[in-house]
């Protein structure tokens, strides 16, 4: 076994002692020197170290939990000075904004070149002086982040304030100087007692859970002199000209233009057309009937709300290359938002309509985005009534959830996502051959009964401004006959407020749809998915992904470990865990700081069915052949695009030729010797010419073996087989059960 | 994408693409998913077609123009209201026309045509086409297809019940045909009388002609005052008589002191062959591309909505008839023009019989199905009839309760008709009507009552001189008021869809006894030397503008 040194530090958001280190003040826990690759100002001064890090996470209703730290120092004396004060007076101001690669500050004073100070929550280095008190500068110094900051901006020559601060758990290798973020938290409060510093910290995540957005909202009907008009059909709320309001929702260009709620309706507001002016006039009434009122003053409240449809005339984000109403979309806007529009793609919102994080792993959004751009949302009000708005409540339990997916942390302390379903081969992909369980650690296998959910209770719609709210209870079958000493029934409650009621109030269409998802939701809680319990290294893990809760995490085999008190769904103890249906989904993760162990729960979403959801074969409509270079060119984008058609074969799959209607068009069976993003070379040709509009797919499963796509699966494609018959598998030396398409129904929502 | 899957061509999906064989097996493939729901989208965008033809009394071919009633009107007319289901994912509705647009006086001159969607309650236009139907006198034949698309604002995000309606304004000839009348008269007084000269155009030539007053109007020279012409049951000594027998010809609405003359023009009209009317629809159900491309998890709540999509096109209501085709009249009813067929379908109030309203010949094509029948229905009480300055007790509205009964039948091998079919399903329903008073101002109540009232001989008119002036037409500023959309089921529970063999639908209703308060304050009087009192049942008519029957499957 490798051995492994490292240090364990904490650091603190931009602050430092020495400038020369760049990253800034790390205290830190043991006796390791670090890499001299390291720029952090690394302080033995931690008096303990916490026992792990824990994060857990219940994708069923999205709850999680994670640690809170509270950091002990040696009160030294300039970590006590350091710590005990700040500077509550500001020391000069900013004489010109800066964004954040401005590479030059003024600030009046001359003095201060070679010292660090203080803007917003931005640590400054101010290298050299350039006269007249313009500094060049380093930007973001000490682990800060360098932000944009305004004229007049305060500037400060300490620390000005500790609360709120960004802490971060640092592992450091001192052989190789690779360092990772373990934990990211916010400081709280700082004592101290004697010869102790204590900094206690909460979670970053967990800090947020109270974070409220729209706080006082002003009353747009105060002043404005309202009044409602009705012409012909049409009823408009006019006043006088809004002077001096701006959309707080919508920052740049648009003006007025902006949604409000007038008394539970919707409206937008445009300007003036007589003359342009800002001007209050409801004119569009999104939702519902217009007010039926009679001409006369208004008297009750006006506020501006942020409104979400698919409808790109009738929504308050507008966010490049991104659909507008996808779940995901509308989260990751609310996450980042800024009002500055420099927190990346997702930063459209108002200042005071976001949270400005930037502590999201926007890859792990975006990919999700990519992999399911069919997923909308019908309607979103939020700030109705002049409300504050609890942002990590409506991202996780309207906007996430309800699609199947949940908040993770990654161990590097990011906000990611995850979507609950089964094991598909991509996940047993990216899982890697195995994680080697400790000896000597747990290896529980939990029923989790009490988990078992028999109904889904839903409310549909209701959003202010919208169609009453629709409730819909979705139940298992009746399996438990002594259900009334459970004392009630467990149910999961989904927040669908985001989907338009009449999807499900009209049975005919998609109502169907929302019901299929629902009840696929009800079945991954059905059946008491168990979980695995398993300690293993936390250099072990391979694949590609990191132990990130929602993550699949596949175990090698228990070798000399006693492991036939484990037991499959069929009730057969078994010797092996490498198969489907042990591999799991991590929904518990704690980090073992002192022997750097990981001790996983897995939650073992293939248990029952025992099988990977396997893909969709490839397919690709032929536009050329050409018979000398054996090579069609087909369309490229017929089927989907990113991939192109071609480029979803892999070399080595054997191809045959389709008719468009699914007629085979030739017995003879070639291999894909080679692909572009718009040709596929073949082995060999058929007896009947590729020509246009015929289509290259799969043949037969018994002539269709590659185990380039994924290495353990010659077969990687759903296919419809005989019941009883199966299809041929040489993953495990024998026929696996029957593919048939229907036995992997569940999936997310 | 090209064609095949994007749903513009539908290709049927050969087995070989599916099938497993033995332990060998087909491996489910992005060709297979796209071409299912280009397939399903293909066929829920083809939408539904319905077709109406008014009934003749001749067998001609597309020259044939005579006896077929022509719709025109100065002033804008509706000759065309229907109910009509609006299933969610609708966009447009494209109606076509086989009509013959001509002008007797020899102008070249176009009808304007409106095709609007209208709110049930006919109170909001919700979209609307006007075009202008050229002239096709110069044609062969001279009846010619003309198509409309009437194109939704927003695709119909929710199934719902509105109006389809189609209406014309004609054009007024270059010149006029003649001076009605002088200068300094009371215009609201009758023209003509039944008897007299070219009231009847058709007695020597049957319309459209160039003299039929149906299809002029007349203006005041100098402008101002634009009248459409109208017939009426004459009631007034001073015109005639109180008999109720003779019929006058005279113009819309109230009287116009004039002090220029009076000119009568000729109009552009619209005959009507039939036409058919195709409901379409926006697939936004299609999933985007991605979701059933290659490489990606082959989900089942993915993958089932192929189903689901199939499905809900499947049990789309489904538009069966339209109507009221119109009827040819009773031989009883001599004063009716022999050839001319009645163009709505009415009944007047009876509390001894059932009476029909409607039939219909349906071809139903899913198993256990839910009929909807939906229909405009005018209650009217036709009394006092009114004259050109009326009488003045018009004010009450009487409520009387009507049954309606649905009954469905199916022949079946052995029955020598439609009696002695069997019932496949009945409904019966107690529904009040509302029997709007009579109002000179109304297009509807006057047509109806010159109808009710036609010229049966006497000092008016005589036999085939009971014809009423645009039957058939409503006015949309004051008719629509008189609409009660009625909606009627009736399931036809066991229907063997794979008979193939139509059904009828009877709608037949029957007045039930009024109570005297069912009245309201409507006195019992009658109108010196008619033996009709006002509390007659066969004053209440019940007459049916528009009805749409749809196929609800189960």
């Amino acid at each position: 076994m490798a051995t492994k040194r490292t240090l364990i530090g904490f650091q603190f958001e931009g602050v430092g002692i020495d400038a020369g280190k760049a990253g800034g003040l790390c205290v830190s826990w043991g006796r390791w020197s670090p890499h001299p690759s390291s720029d952090l100002e690394w302080v033995e001064a931690l008096a303990d170290l916490p026992d792990a890090v824990s994060t857990e996470v219940n994708p069923y209703t999205g709850d999680w939990s994670t640690s809170a730290f509270s950091v002990q120092l040696y009160a030294s004396d300039r970590l006590a000075r350091l710590f005990l004060s700040d500077q509550r007076r500001a020391q000069a101001a900013l004489a010109f904004g800066i964004n954040s690669s401005t590479g030059v500050v003024s600030i009046g004073d001359p003095t201060l070149a070679g010292s660090v100070i203080w803007v917003d929550d931005e640590a400054i280095y101010l290298t050299s002086h350039s006269g007249l008190g313009v500094y060049v500068c380093t930007r973001g110094f000490w682990g800060s982040s360098a932000v944009s900051h305004a004229l007049g901006a305060l500037v400060y020559t300490r620390i000005p304030q500790w609360q709120m601060r960004l802490v971060r758990l640092i592992e450091h290798d001192v052989d190789t100087g690779a360092e990772r973020v373990r934990w990211r938290g916010l400081v709280r409060d700082i004592d101290m007692d004697r010869g102790m510093i204590t900094v206690s910290c909460d979670e970053y995540l967990a800090a947020l859970t109270r974070a409220e957005v729209n706080q006082e909202a002003p009353d747009l009907a105060r002043g404005a002199g309202l009044a409602w008009q009705r012409f012909e059909a049409a009823t408009y709320l006019k006043g006088s000209p809004l002077t001096g309001y701006a959309s707080r929702v919508r920052p740049t260009g648009d003006g007025l233009f902006c949604f409000v709620d007038v008394d539970g309706v919707i409206g937008r507001v445009v300007q003036s057309r007589l003359d342009g002016r800002a001007e209050l006039d409801v004119l569009d009434w999104i939702y519902g009937p217009a007010p039926d009122v009679e001409s006369g003053p208004y008297e009750g409240s006006v506020y501006e709300v942020l409104v979400v449809t698919p409808d790109p005339n009738v929504t308050s984000i507008d966010v490049a290359t991104y659909p507008d109403a996808h779940p995901l979309t509308v989260a990751l806007v609310l996450l980042t938002s800024s009002g500055t529009g420099r927190n990346g793609t997702f930063d459209v919102l108002g200042e005071r309509w976001g949270l400005g994080l930037d502590i999201v792993d926007l890859a792990s959004w975006t990919a999700e985005i990519d992999r399911s751009p069919h997923l909308q949302i019908d309607h979103l009000t939020l700030g109705a009534g002049g409300s504050p708005v609890n942002v990590l409540q409506v991202v996780q339990d309207v906007l996430l959830r309800p699609f199947g997916y949940f908040l993770s942390v990654t161990v590097e302390g990011l906000l990611s996502l995850a979507r609950l379903g089964l094991p598909t081969l991509a996940a047993q992909a990216a899982a890697g051959a195995g994680a080697s369980v400790y000896p000597d650690g747990p290896l529980v296998l939990e029923r989790a009964l009490g988990e078992q959910a028999q109904q889904i209770s839903v409310t549909v719609g209701g959003t202010p401004g919208t169609r009453e709210a629709t409730p819909i209870l979705i139940r298992e079958p009746d399996r438990l006959t002594r259900r009334g000493l459970l004392g009630d029934v467990r149910a999961h409650q989904y927040d669908l407020q985001v989907l338009d009621p009449r999807r499900v109030a009209n049975p005919r269409r998609s109502g169907s749809a929302v019901l299929n998802a629902l009840a696929s939701l009800l079945s991954l809680g059905l059946d008491t998915v168990p979980r695995l319990r398993v300690r293993i290294a936390d250099h072990t893990v391979t694949g590609t992904a990191a132990p990130d809760l929602g993550a699949w995490v596949a175990l090698a085999d228990l070798g000399p470990l006693e492991d036939a008190w484990l037991v499959d769904a069929d009730g057969e103890r078994v010797s092996d865990v490498t198969g489907a249906a042990w591999i799991g989904m991590v929904v518990g993760r704690a980090w073992d700081l002192a022997n750097h162990t990981y001790t996983l729960t897995l939650l073992l979403l293939g248990y029952r069915v025992g099988a990977y959801v396997r893909e969709r074969a490839p397919a690709a409509v032929v536009a050329g052949w050409n018979a000398g270079t054996l090579t069609a060119t087909v369309e490229a984008d017929t089927f989907g695009g990113a991939p192109t058609d071609p480029e979803t074969f892999t070399v080595g799959d054997e191809v045959t030729l389709y008719e468009r209607d699914g007629r085979l068009a030739s017995l003879v069976v070639r291999t894909v010797t080679a692909v572009t993003a718009s040709s596929i070379t073949l082995s060999g040709a058929f007896d009947t010419t590729p020509t246009e509009g015929r289509v290259l797919g799969l043949p037969l499963s018994n002539e269709f073996a590659n185990t380039t796509r994924y290495p353990l699966t010659p077969r990687p494609y759903a296919a419809i087989a005989d019941e009883g018959e199966g299809i041929i598998e040489e993953m495990d030396g024998a026929t696996s059960p029957p593919d048939i398409y229907g036995s992997f129904v569940y999936g997310g929502a | 994408m090209p064609s095949g899957y994007d749903g513009e061509d539908f290709v049927g999906i050969d087995e070989e693409l599916i099938e497993p064989s033995g332990p060998a097996a087909r491996f489910w493939s992005t060709h297979l998913d796209n071409a299912i729901a280009s397939n399903i989208q293909n066929l829920g965008e083809l939408g539904d077609a319905v077709t109406w033809a008014p009934i003749t009394n001749h067998g001609g071919d597309y020259d044939e123009k005579l006896q077929l009633r022509p719709y025109a009107s100065f002033a804008r007319t509706d000759f065309l209201v229907l109910p009509w289901y609006y299933p969610q994912d609708s966009s447009e509705i494209e109606v076509g026309l086989i009509a013959r647009v001509a002008d007797e006086t020899g102008d070249d001159s176009t009808v304007r045509l409106y095709v609007e969607r209208w709110n049930a309650a006919l109170t909001q236009q919700l979209a609307q086409q006007q075009p202008a139907l050229a002239n096709t006198e110069g044609a062969t034949p001279q009846f010619q297809d003309f198509v409309v698309t009437l194109p939704f604002a927003r695709t119909q995000e929710a199934d719902a019940v509105g109006a389809l309606v189609l209406g014309l304004v004609s054009s007024k000839s270059a010149s006029a045909i003649a001076t009605t009348l002088g200068g300094g008269e009371l215009f609201r007084a009758a023209i003509l009388r039944a008897d007299d000269a070219n009231f009847y155009e058709d007695t020597t030539d049957p319309r459209p002609n160039s003299g039929g007053f149906d299809t002029q109007a007349s203006f005041l020279t100098g402008g101002g005052v634009e009248l459409d012409h109208i017939s009426y049951p004459n009631n007034e000594t001073s015109a005639g008589g109180a008999d109720l027998t003779g019929q006058l010809m005279g113009i819309l609405g109230p009287g116009v002191p004039v002090s220029n003359q009076i000119q009568r023009f000729g109009l552009s009209c619209l005959q009507l062959k039939g036409l058919d009317i195709w409901q379409r629809y926006e697939d936004t159900t299609r999933p985007a591309a991605q979701v059933y491309a290659a490489l990606k998890p082959l989900l089942g709540e993915v993958v089932v909505t192929h189903a689901l999509r199939l499905d809900a096109i499947y049990t789309r209501p489904r538009p069966l008839w339209v109507g009221p085709v119109g009827y040819l009249p009773n031989p009883e009813a001599p004063e009716w023009p022999t050839g001319y067929h009645y163009r709505f379908s009415r009944v007047y109030g009876d509390d001894g019989a059932d009476q029909e309203l409607l039939s219909a010949s349906l071809w139903v094509d899913s198993p256990s199905p839910r009929l909807l029948v939906l229909a405009y229905v005018a209650g009217l009480h036709l009394w006092p009839v009114p004259g050109p300055e009326g009488s003045d007790a018009r004010s009450l509205t009487p409520q009387i309760e009507w049954e309606h009964v649905l009954t469905v039948r199916q022949l079946e091998d052995g029955d020598a008709s439609w009696a002695a079919a069997a019932a496949r399903g009945t409904s019966t329903t107690l529904r009040t009507h509302a029997h709007h008073a009579h109002d000179q101002a109304s297009l509807l109540a006057m047509s109806e009552a010159a109808t009710r009232y036609p010229a049966t001989g006497g000092a008016g008119g005589g036999p085939g001189e009971g014809y009423a002036y645009k039957e058939g037409q409503i006015s949309p500023k004051l008719d629509y008021g008189r609409l009660e959309l009625v909606a009627l089921v009736v399931d036809l529970a066991g229907y063997d869809h794979n008979t193939d063999r139509p059904l009828r639908l009877d709608w037949t209703v029957r007045t039930q006894t009024p109570a005297d308060e069912d009245w309201g304050d409507v006195p019992n009087t009658s109108i010196d030397g008619s033996s009709v009192q006002a509390r007659d049942l066969d004053t209440l008519a019940l007459v049916v503008v528009g009805c749409t029957i749809w196929e609800l499957p189960q």
